[in-house]
């Protein structure tokens, strides 16, 4: 575990030196707040609440499924180049696991990105809309809650990354499961907007429980909701984290690397 | 009358020469027929993916500041269009930057044909095939039939705003050494904004996304034009166009006097 850590802690210092990137990254992000509170703001006209949420909750609900669901580094095409050229070969023979590896790697990124996208963006929200009544109480059961949101991110993640022992390009389907995140996933507008029965569909996918429950939980603690998203994030992350290993497990086996 | 006369043969043969290579272009993705057929459907489930969030959206609120939601598609009409027009024409419009900050224009100043539009036209972008595809299936939609002709043109509009305004981000390369991130940047934010309903903006931010990031004269004005044509705004829309293309090649031409060689030595196969 010891060495996961430290690879962890290697890759977050090493991060520091690409600071121009996270920077422009948590600047588009700002933008995309900066378009969907115009929007918002439109919409609330005249309007106290919709579906229960007040337009600075809903404005920092967007914050907070946005910065979970765009902090996610782009390892699923290191993961397919990684494949494609053979290079994993290398990886496979170090005293590591590989999957291990990428989680430590990755979740050390994402912790930059954010938490850089999130005090922009809150600051850039305060000035514009103001805060919310958060429950400071809330804020250990949420790192829990975002942790794992995370993980079964990491996981899904993987496993269409790891498609690249069969698929040429693999990274096209990480661009649907994106576009999956940002609709049913509730990352651009919470569930209660949806049609019940889309909802109800949306509501029970893991999509839904990497951006819409954590941020729902942000704005709108209780501990019923965390009881109920910590019990199927725990479940789904079970679920993608055995898919992982079989996917990962038969693709090495038929890893054929040619000349070195 | 002399130089009237050179000019005119000058933009005849480049006209000649874009054509012939977009040929060409078009040619090779029967070779890369593969990565053509999933980039171009990858960019099209895209798009549908836009659509389903803007329909789960309008049928919660029918209407944002008198936007509804075959407003919200013209929009996406004109934006797919638009960008996929210069896409499939000019491929590497995004790449402008990278190509003169890597010092491989020296490739292209060595030929005897126009630099910029030989740039701009070396490659093909498959995904802007996607977006093409898309934008006409929703024009034949939504876009009542007596509309399109003048959709035809401000789309045609839309997408010089966007090649001019890729040309001035991807040249301050000649002024800044790199612009690459800028012209990133800047690409996607203006390609983002106007994928929004331009009725939510007002006042500074209106002003702005109509001068500076011209999101607004991408979709917003044209979508207005669409709703209810005005000579006004059609004419303000045309001569903006012609405004941006303009500065573009003077900074542009102008980058050109100051490039110095990196001595880059690649081969192109």
């Amino acid at each position: 575990m010891k060495k996961y850590f430290e690879i962890a802690k290697i890759n977050f210092l090493n991060s520091f030196a690409y600071f121009g990137e996270f920077f422009f990254h948590a600047i588009f992000i700002l933008l995309i707040l900066f378009i969907f509170t115009n929007m918002w703001k439109a919409v609330y006209s005249g309007k106290e609440l919709i579906e229960g949420f007040t337009l600075s909750m809903m404005i920092w609900y967007l914050l907070m499924a946005e910065s979970i669901v765009t902090s996610s580094p782009g390892f699923v095409k290191e993961v397919n180049t990684e494949v494609q050229n053979g290079e994993i070969a290398y990886k496979l023979n170090k005293p590591y696991n590989y999957i291990l590896y990428h989680f430590a790697k990755s979740f050390s990124r994402r912790i930059i990105n954010f938490t850089l996208t999130f005090i922009l963006g809150a600051v850039l929200i305060y000035f514009l809309i103001g805060g919310f009544d958060f429950k400071i109480y809330s804020l250990f059961f949420l790192v829990l809650i975002l942790f794992l949101a995370m993980t079964l991110d990491f996981f899904i993640s993987m496993s269409i990354a790891l498609l690249s022992f069969w698929l040429e390009d693999s990274n096209s389907l990480r661009w649907i499961y994106d576009k999956l995140l940002f609709t049913i996933g509730g990352m651009l507008v919470p569930l209660e907007i949806f049609p019940t029965w889309l909802a109800k569909i949306a509501g029970v996918l893991p999509f839904s429980f990497i951006a819409y429950s954590p941020a729902k939980l942000f704005v709108r603690f209780s501990f019923v909701d965390f009881f109920n998203v910590f019990a199927i994030q725990i479940s789904y992350i079970i679920i993608f984290g055995c898919i992982t290993w079989i996917i990962y497990k038969r693709g090495v086996r038929r890893l054929n690397v040619n000349g070195g | 009358m002399v130089a009237k006369k050179n000019s005119q043969n000058s933009i005849k043969k480049t006209a000649k020469f874009m054509l012939e290579y977009f040929k060409i272009n078009l040619q090779s993705i029967m070779e890369y027929r593969i990565s053509f057929i999933t980039q171009a459907s990858f960019m099209f489930v895209n798009d549908i993916f836009w659509v389903i969030f803007w329909a789960i959206f309008f049928n919660k609120f029918p209407s944002i500041n008198n936007w509804v939601f075959t407003d919200i598609m013209a929009m996406f009409v004109v934006i797919t269009c638009a960008w996929g027009l210069v896409g499939t024409v000019f491929g590497n419009f995004k790449n402008t930057a990278e190509i003169i900050r890597d010092g491989q224009l020296d490739f292209y100043l060595a030929l005897p044909k126009e630099e910029l539009s030989h740039i701009l036209i070396s490659k093909l972008k498959f995904d802007a095939f996607g977006d093409l595809l898309f934008g006409i299936i929703l024009a034949i939609i939504f876009v009542p039939f007596a509309k399109l002709p003048l959709l035809l043109v401000l789309v045609l509009v839309s997408s010089i705003i966007i090649l001019g305004f890729a040309i001035i981000l991807g040249s301050l390369s000649f002024y800044m050494g790199s612009s690459v991130e800028v012209a990133n940047q800047g690409l996607m934010g203006i390609l983002t904004l106007a994928s929004y309903p331009f009725s939510v903006f007002s006042g500074f931010t209106r002003i702005f996304l109509l001068t500076l990031i011209p999101a607004g004269f991408i979709t917003g004005v044209p979508v207005e034009l669409l709703k209810l044509f005005d000579w006004k705004w059609f004419l303000l829309m045309l001569a903006f166009a012609g405004i941006v293309l303009g500065i573009s090649l003077i900074i542009f031409k102008k980058g050109v006097k100051r490039y110095e060689s990196g001595n880059l030595i690649n081969a192109r196969i």
